[in-house]
């Protein structure tokens, strides 16, 4: 059965290669970085733990990862967990159960003269749970990269910054940065989480009441056709309501007149995250979405046709627990990035079909590239218990 | 007998609380080495490595000769051998020799078992209390400069017996000169210790640094508390809610994750690469720097606009040296050797005094070909700075002990390493030297009127030397005047108290006994740290066994982090729980 709505073949780019050379070029002019990036101080880090593993003979060469506790708006527990544990596995073994050591820690973060200080701490427990030693590591980064490690709540940074111009050479768009009104409002946006709702349609979740995108999280229903859920909002933080064992989709929209891109995940996990696709897997993938259009993304992307559905499931079976991730779970997150259109830019158009537990969802390459984040809509649908069965859960 | 009892009492009061230097046979004998063979045996280190006031080095046994000091044995003693049977020591040019009455007390030392002096006469300073001046501190300050403040501590060093209250004041010293050695500013800034008495303002033991008083950034002192091996979060309850009044009232991201950094680490770090490059700013290149100072040798060797000098040996060198002096636009005085690896062809000064060779040189085939140099620059404030360079003009942390040497060991190895084996042999500013070449050479009459221009008579050079010593000279006694000049050493000149930075990081190079384990963790018993380490088989797995047996460890098996990011310190920490390592940043 095709959906209810009409699905255009979203087109994809890899991870805004455009995006990460601009913040390596940002931070590189901040003359006060003791760490050039993000990527590089978890790099560290986790050699760090690594060394410590590696010298008490009691490790065994084995770590346990836990939580990473931040402000409720920020994805960036989620990242480090992911990120730790993507760094350590080539240096020792992580494990769930049964390590004589655990790190767990602590981040946060702040805009300070025109660019982002994050400060991730560290803690290594013993088997007893006492602290045996901890690291600090201070990033002084852009505030473009700073604000994207931190991942943003419900926000829309087109109005603070209309006219932004994508193309202008690093240098100046650096400059321009210190007194930057969408950063400021990205800050606020993790301290101070707003939802809003469209007027037409409460389900539907925009960066701002006159956004031109958003995001609708509908349920699958026992037809093969999808819901939408009402939203409730709880002190600025959106929420639905998914049960255990239910499915449900997420429907992106772009009623504007221009492609724009959308980083989407789940539990803090990139869709793309679990793709068979070594181009995908595993990077801050971003999808196109064209003008005036829907999407219905219906899974986890598998391969290039094929996603696994979204159901709300045990931690123990979800991605989530496959990432070690614990602080970021139950939260859903689309960010909106402007995109940088080619000369020839043509629209495809196609479709995305559900079938059972595994569903057709026709993805390709795309022209275009990414910019800064100009939006992002986060909403809870699932608070779970926190986990007690975790080392440092 | 209540009468005398009271007496009794009283005595031992004023014994403590006045003069607890004095009452102790060990003391005695160690402050008469102090006066007597110091200056030569610990200042000057006329003999590589042996320094006077190390006990453990004075009763270490040695392969082919009696030990310094044989406890209990005055035949197996040489110093006792040299003072009192061979009395060849000190040399008998110095006038400043041991009475009959020091000569005394030293044999009474040596047969009582040369047992190392303890001062005990200050009062322990406790973790709560140095945490507890810095919230206060900061409470007392403006919001908006709190983030900007860090503080250096030496309470570990004042609750150590082994130092003297005279070593204390050097450590304070050290402390500040190095802060104002590494300082991007043009003034001289006595940074204050928040927990002294108004009434002797530089007898405490926490420093204050107002990081823009020394033009850095808090990522340049982020920078330099890398690899911090002794920040520890405390396991007490109350010392942790001090943290975190700290934390708060600094800012949670402008916070370093420690409230203060030790000073006697600090001392060791700082004044080596690359923490010294770091916070002076210096550059990677000598072409870099001499832009930043406006220098131009070039152009003053073309215009002869320089003072020159070449001498055939020198103190830390065997090959040709030559010293250029500018002056620049910036710098009051630029002082650049050229240091040679081969004593033939253009490493020969003598022939090739016309160096170095440059593009547009027209004495190029008398320009000596150089293999490295140092740099002696005068500093906004009035201090000095220092850089080491290759042949290419690239900076480097050490000089290649091919082409300079350090007897002295300063650095702890002959290696002369920039920044501490620079200010130790400096310690007075610029040596005296003295033109060797000018004479000494054949040459066209052109070259000859050059040398003539370029070398600098001996009586013009001594006159600028004086005047860049006196400079110098000026500016250290404001800067470690009044930490060293205060109590029985008020009317002492500044030339006559030890070079601070490179003793400090001599003492903080020196193997630890418990008494130092135990201060630097905390605690004002040290047999109680040693009967911990006695019946705890993890403290000994560490590595500390030798410990409760009156033997060493070696510091640097103490503070690495080579192996795992935990240091020595830290993990005896966590295992005598008193808290869990905690690096900063």
């Amino acid at each position: 059965m095709i959906p209810i709505d009409m699905n255009r073949v979203h087109s994809l780019t890899r991870f805004v290669l455009m995006f990460v050379l601009l913040c390596g070029g940002l931070s590189s002019h901040a003359e006060d970085d003791i760490t050039p990036s993000v990527d590089e101080a978890m790099i560290k880090l986790s050699d760090e733990i690594a060394r410590y593993i590696a010298a008490e003979s009691d490790a065994k060469g084995q770590i346990a990862i836990g939580s990473f506790q931040g402000p409720a708006g920020s994805g960036a527990g989620a990242r480090i967990v992911h990120a730790l544990k993507e760094n350590l596995k080539s240096k020792c073994q992580v494990t769930d159960v049964g390590a004589a050591y655990t790190v767990s820690g602590k981040f946060m973060g702040q805009k300070i003269d025109g660019k982002f200080v994050t400060v991730i701490e560290a803690g290594i427990d013993d088997a007893l749970g006492n602290s045996v030693q901890k690291l600090r590591r201070k990033l002084v980064t852009a505030l473009a990269e700073g604000l994207a490690f931190f991942g943003p709540s419900s926000v829309d940074l087109t109005a603070a910054n209309p006219h932004a111009e994508p193309t202008k050479p690093v240098n100046e768009k650096a400059a321009e940065e210190h007194n930057n009104p969408a950063a400021e409002q990205l800050v606020s946006s993790i301290v101070k989480p707003q939802t809003h709702l469209d007027v037409q349609r409460q389900s539907r979740m925009k960066p701002s009441d006159d956004s031109p995108f958003g995001m609708e999280v509908v349920l699958k229903q026992s037809d093969g056709t999808y819901q939408s859920l009402d939203v409730a909002v709880e002190g600025g933080t959106a929420r639905v309501n998914i049960q255990p064992k239910q499915i449900y989709a997420v429907r992106l929209f772009n009623d504007s007149a221009a492609p724009i891109g959308c980083r989407l995940t789940i539990d803090g996990i990139n869709i793309f995250a679990l793709s068979l696709d070594p181009n995908y897997k595993g990077k801050e993938t971003i999808m196109e979405l064209q003008p005036h259009a829907k999407f219905l993304i219906k899974g986890w992307h598998h391969s290039g046709e094929i996603s696994h559905e979204f159901r709300v499931t045990n931690y123990g079976d979800s991605p989530a627990a496959k990432f070690g991730v614990v602080d970021g779970v139950g939260i859903l997150t689309a960010t909106f990035y402007r995109a940088i259109v080619p000369v020839n830019y043509k629209i495809s158009r196609g479709f995305a079909t559900g079938l059972g537990d595994e569903v057709d969802m026709r993805y390709r390459d795309g022209q275009v590239r990414f910019d800064n984040p100009i939006g992002a809509v986060s909403v809870r649908y699932f608070r779970p218990a926190h986990p007690t069965d975790l080392p440092g859960g | 007998m209540m009468r005398v009892l009271l007496l009794f009492s009283m005595a031992l009061g004023c014994s403590f609380a006045g003069a607890a230097e004095a009452t102790d046979i060990s003391i005695e004998a160690t402050e008469i080495l102090k006066n007597r063979c110091y200056s030569c045996h610990g200042v000057e280190f006329d003999v590589p490595g042996f320094d006077v006031l190390d006990h453990a080095g004075l009763v270490a046994k040695k392969a082919d000769e009696p030990a310094y000091v044989t406890p209990g044995d005055l035949d197996q003693s040489l110093i006792w051998q040299r003072v009192a049977v061979d009395q060849d020591m000190p040399p008998k040019k110095v006038k400043n020799r041991l009475s009959a009455s020091e000569v005394k007390v030293l044999r009474q030392w040596i047969v009582d078992g040369a047992i190392a002096a303890e001062y005990r006469g200050r009062e322990f300073v406790d973790e709560d209390d140095v945490l507890r001046s810095i919230r206060d501190d900061l409470q007392e300050m403006q919001p908006e400069s709190r983030p900007h403040q860090r503080y250096i501590s030496l309470h570990s060093i004042s609750n150590n017996s082994r130092y003297t209250d005279s070593d204390l004041r050097l450590y304070r010293a050290a402390v500040v000169k190095l802060l104002n050695s590494i300082s991007r500013r043009s003034r001289i800034v006595n940074s204050p210790m928040i927990d002294a008495s108004t009434d002797r303002p530089t007898e405490g033991t926490v420093f204050r640094v107002d990081l823009r008083d020394f033009g850095w950034t808090a990522a340049d002192w982020q920078k330099a508390l890398l690899n911090y091996p002794y920040g520890i979060e405390w396991n007490d309850n109350k010392r942790q809610g001090l943290t975190r009044d700290i934390e708060q009232l600094v800012g949670a991201l402008s916070f370093d994750g420690i409230p203060y950094a030790r000073a006697d680490w600090f001392v060791a770090k700082a004044s080596r690469p690359t923490t010294y490059h770091l916070l002076l700013n210096i550059p990677e290149n000598v072409e870099e720097l001499n832009a930043r100072l406006g220098i131009d040798p070039e152009r003053d060797f073309l215009q002869d606009r320089l003072q020159r000098a070449g001498f055939a040996s020198s103190g830390v060198s065997h090959q040709n040296r030559l010293i250029d002096r500018h002056e620049g636009t910036v710098t009051a005085y630029y002082y650049r050797s050229y240091d040679f690896d081969k004593a033939f062809g253009r490493g020969v000064l003598f022939r090739f005094p016309l160096g170095p060779r440059f593009n547009g040189n027209p004495h190029d085939q008398f320009a000596f070909e150089h293999a490295g140099g140092e740099i002696i620059w005068n500093l906004p404030n009035g201090l000095q700075g220092y850089m080491l360079i290759d042949a290419d003009g690239k900076r480097i942390d050490k000089g290649p002990i091919s082409i300079v040497r350090d007897m002295r060991e300063i650095s702890g190895t002959p290696e002369i390493v920039n920044g501490v084996s620079c200010i130790g042999c400096h310690r007075h500013g610029m040596l005296d030297y003295q033109d060797r070449v000018s004479g000494s050479q054949t040459l066209t009459s052109d070259a000859r009127t050059k040398v003539d221009a370029l070398y600098t008579p001996p009586a013009r050079l001594q006159e600028v030397v004086n005047s860049d010593r006196d400079r110098f000279l000026v500016a250290l006694k404001e800067t470690i005047g009044p930490y060293l000049q205060v109590g029985d050493a008020t009317d002492k000149q500044i030339t006559d108290f030890p070079e601070p930075i490179s003793t400090v990081a001599v003492w903080y190079d020196q193997d630890m006994v418990i008494g130092d384990v135990a201060a630097e963790l905390g605690f004002a018993d040290s047999e109680a740290v040693a009967s911990s380490i006695q019946y705890n088989q993890k403290l000994k797995d560490l590595g500390l066994a030798p410990l409760p047996q009156n033997s060493t460890i070696p510091r640097r098996m103490w503070d690495t982090q080579e192996e795992s990011p935990s240091s020595l310190f830290q993990r005896t920490a966590v295992a005598l729980g008193v808290g869990s390592g905690l690096n900063p940043n």
